[in-house]
């Protein structure tokens, strides 16, 4: 068994909740707060008039995790617009990526997700002046330390953060969908040239199947495996909405060799339908089959995806999980960087984290 | 079943085995914890209150003794809501006062289908007071004046306002006083049921005074909004009251307002429902005689849109 | 083809003292004026451009039509504009 059985249940047979009795929804309310989920089920529940079935004290949690969710949509969307006016005097191509490009396409994984941050990839050549015109309109560098500074410019994928003055919110600035150091090259040329434009403007999204891609290299092998099971979520949300098409899968396996991504696409497919029961064609699996890694890399990965995706349990299971978890995080930044400077990193990281919690009390 | 059924022992080892689930207002909550001083002070100040030993609980409490030296030197309370550790360990003679901290931030932190005002609420014929409060502003003291005066107690930190009924909640939990308003209450108020002294909190020294059973036996009354009253302490100060233009009086509450910004549109409608349906008003007081005075002679809202 | 002002999605309520705007787009609260809470009005009823504007705010609050009323009912606009209350587009 991989999630618990209430919480599969939620995300695939929400319709099956309808049954469930008050002491079952507090235990599950518990999990879905803590795996970052309730507004993704109040959202299922609510699209199949389920909601009146829930017994009135767990609905209204229910209710305050959709609240809350809708109001990050909004906040997304203003900031999608803010952008927008800022970057259009320039006329170079910018394409939304995430949950900014799930909202402006209006996919379905976009309700109940809780985002903030906003994801742009602009061509290389173009990161001045889009620099320019954002701090032109009112946003303005986070990590001012010299190293963080060093370590976006040189190392990363991205401008170093940028958080609007007035409003707080984050926008990262992308040139490449993946860390330079890292193992996976997927040209950023080749998503550009494929990404489809909103309302004949130069704001663009990332064509399906490149979205589905980046969607798994951010899983897999950016970014923070910790969001686990929200991941896969979307991942399998993602699949099913743009797997109705066949073609959609001949173009997934192609792009993800194009893209340098056929790692990062086998695990999600694996793992989407292991734990999802996401439906895809037999012939699909058994191509991205072909890039699965060395048994005991696999094994590994089993283990820390099972520990990842499931909620956080007490005692010795916690401390297991917390090792994973710390595991995962290890290996993301293996895979991004040199081990030498990985150390240092780390290092830096940790003393970091030390400070805050002193300025913190 | 009430808590003053529970015989103290009982208690006692209820709340350290599987935790007690009390009822305040909307919510359920769970509560568990070793500490005597808790169980003393619910025993004390929610013995009206009803009680379950099982089912579900919107929140889970627990106040337990850190895992490490703190549990015999200098002992420590450590709290967590569903497994998370929002505060650092305290004292541990500070526990009930953390406990009810704790149930503060349960409440904020997670309700979004109330609007939830900062300030206290009282309530007299019908028609209920709002006390909305940055620190400083004594609402606790005139709150629990009032209380002692015979309004009844909706809330002392905490105002719910539903967005859609526009009603304000009970939930009748103790008041917190704090440093000098303690014994000026104990001297204005002797009559009520006041909790320890405990010292050396970050707000200085806190005491809890106790809600009048009426507020808890109508917990399931939520009240209709009658006023909105700013108010100030200021030593020396002579009563002075001021109307306030609703157009002011709406930016003032909503930039205090904990989470308005999420409500969005639906937090706009009843925002000036509120402000709409009430009277409003600047309040600046010294003398707890003459402020009871002046709310004793409160019309019912909408005398002051004839006056204005 | 014209630029033309109109409102952002925006709720209302109106006191003697001034106009509370919900903007549901950028999710900002402002206390407008009378005077401000009457133009955002007529902008909502039909967009429309600063003279135009100008000439109905006259008509209705009962002032001449003049180049001081437009250049303060432009002034006004365009803070509007930056509080994101309203925005321009072509007609």
């Amino acid at each position: 068994m991989i999630l618990d059985p209430t919480i599969e249940r939620a995300l695939t047979q929400p319709q099956a909740l309808a049954e469930l009795k008050e002491p079952q929804w507090d235990q599950l309310l518990q999990s879905l707060r803590r795996l970052g989920l309730l507004a993704r089920i109040q959202v299922l529940l609510a699209e199949r008039g389920l909601l009146h079935a829930v017994p009135a004290q767990p609905r209204m949690h229910l209710e305050s995790a959709r609240i809350v969710a809708d109001n990050e949509q909004r906040i997304m969307n203003w900031e999608v617009n803010r952008i927008q006016r800022a970057l259009k005097e320039l006329s170079t191509p910018v394409i939304f990526l995430k949950g900014a490009a799930y909202l402006i396409a209006g996919l379905s994984v976009a309700k109940g997700r809780i985002s903030t941050d906003i994801d742009i990839l602009v061509d290389k050549a173009d990161l001045p002046a889009v620099e320019t015109a954002l701090l032109k309109h009112g946003w303005e560098h986070t990590k001012v330390d010299e190293y963080d500074q060093y370590y976006y410019r040189i190392w990363s994928h991205e401008l170093p953060p940028l958080r609007h003055r007035e409003r707080r919110t984050i926008i990262d600035v992308h040139h490449t969908i993946l860390p330079l150091t890292g193992r996976c090259h997927p040209d950023p040329k080749k998503l550009l040239a494929q990404a489809i434009n909103l309302d004949g403007s130069r704001f663009k999204i990332l064509a399906p199947a490149d979205m589905v891609l980046h969607s798994a290299a951010h899983a897999f092998q950016d970014g923070d495996l910790v969001r686990g099971l929200r991941d896969l979520v979307d991942l399998d949300d993602l699949l099913r909405h743009f797997g109705v098409e066949a073609s959609f899968w001949t173009r997934l396996l192609q792009r993800g060799q194009e893209l340098d991504l056929t790692r990062p696409l086998y695990y999600a497919l694996r793992y989407t339908n292991l734990i999802l029961h996401t439906p895809m064609p037999k012939a699909v699996v058994e191509q991205a089959q072909k890039h699965a890694p060395a048994w005991l890399t696999g094994a590994i990965m089993d283990r820390l995806v099972i520990h990842a995706v499931n909620d956080r349990l007490n005692g010795w299971r916690r401390f297991l999980q917390a090792f994973s978890n710390w595991a995962l995080y290890v290996r993301q930044h293996w895979l991004r960087m040199p081990p030498i400077l990985l150390a240092r990193h780390l290092l830096h990281q940790m003393f970091h984290r030390q400070k805050l919690r002193t300025d913190l009390g | 079943m009430k808590v003053c059924q529970i015989e103290a022992g009982d208690l006692r080892r209820s709340l350290s085995k599987s935790g007690l689930r009390i009822r305040t207002g909307p919510f359920i909550c769970h509560v568990q914890t070793p500490f005597e001083n808790i169980a003393d002070g619910v025993q004390l100040f929610y013995k009206d209150f009803t009680c379950e030993s099982e089912g579900f609980a919107d929140f889970h409490l627990k106040l337990i003794r850190p895992r490490n030296l703190h549990r015999v030197w200098r002992p420590q309370v450590s709290c967590y809501l569903n497994d998370d550790s929002p505060f650092s360990p305290l004292p541990s003679d500070q526990a009930f006062a953390v406990f009810e901290s704790l149930l503060n931030w349960s409440i904020y932190t997670t309700t979004y289908n109330y609007l939830i005002i900062h300030g206290a609420t009282v309530e007299r014929n019908g028609f209920a007071a709002i006390l909305p409060a940055p620190p400083g502003s004594g609402k606790s003291t005139l709150c629990a004046a009032l209380v002692s005066r015979g309004w009844r107690l909706l809330t002392d930190e905490l105002t719910l306002v539903s967005p859609a009924s526009g009603l304000i909640s009970d939930l009748a939990r103790p008041i917190s006083l704090k440093n000098n308003s303690i014994d000026v209450l104990q001297d204005y108020a002797p009559n009520e049921v006041f909790g320890p002294k405990i010292y050396n909190t970050i707000k200085g020294t806190i005491a809890h005074m106790g809600p009048p059973s009426d507020s808890v036996s109508r917990m399931h009354e939520a009240a209709v909004p009658g006023w909105l009253i700013f108010p100030k302490y200021q030593a020396g100060a002579s009563t002075s009251v001021a109307p306030l233009p609703k157009g002011q009086a709406f930016m003032r509450l909503s930039s205090g307002l904990v989470n308005y910004p999420v409500l969005g549109a639906q937090g706009f409608e009843a925002l000036t429902q509120l402000i709409d349906r009430t009277d409003c008003y600047n309040f600046t007081y010294s003398s707890l005689d003459e402020a009871m005075a002046w709310f004793s002679e409160l019309q019912a809202p909408g005398r002051q849109a004839l006056e204005q | 083809m014209t630029a033309v002002w109109r409102t952002a999605n925006l709720l209302t309520k109106s006191w003697p003292d001034g106009v509370v705007v919900y903007n549901q787009d950028s999710g900002n609260t402002h206390l407008l004026t009378p005077i401000a809470g009457q133009v955002l009005k007529l902008l909502a009823d039909a967009p429309a451009d600063a003279p135009t504007v100008a000439r109905r705010l006259a008509g209705q609050i009962d002032l001449d039509s003049d180049l001081e009323l437009d250049y303060n009912v432009a002034s006004l606009l365009n803070h509007l504009d930056s509080l994101g209350l309203i925005e321009s587009v072509i007609a």
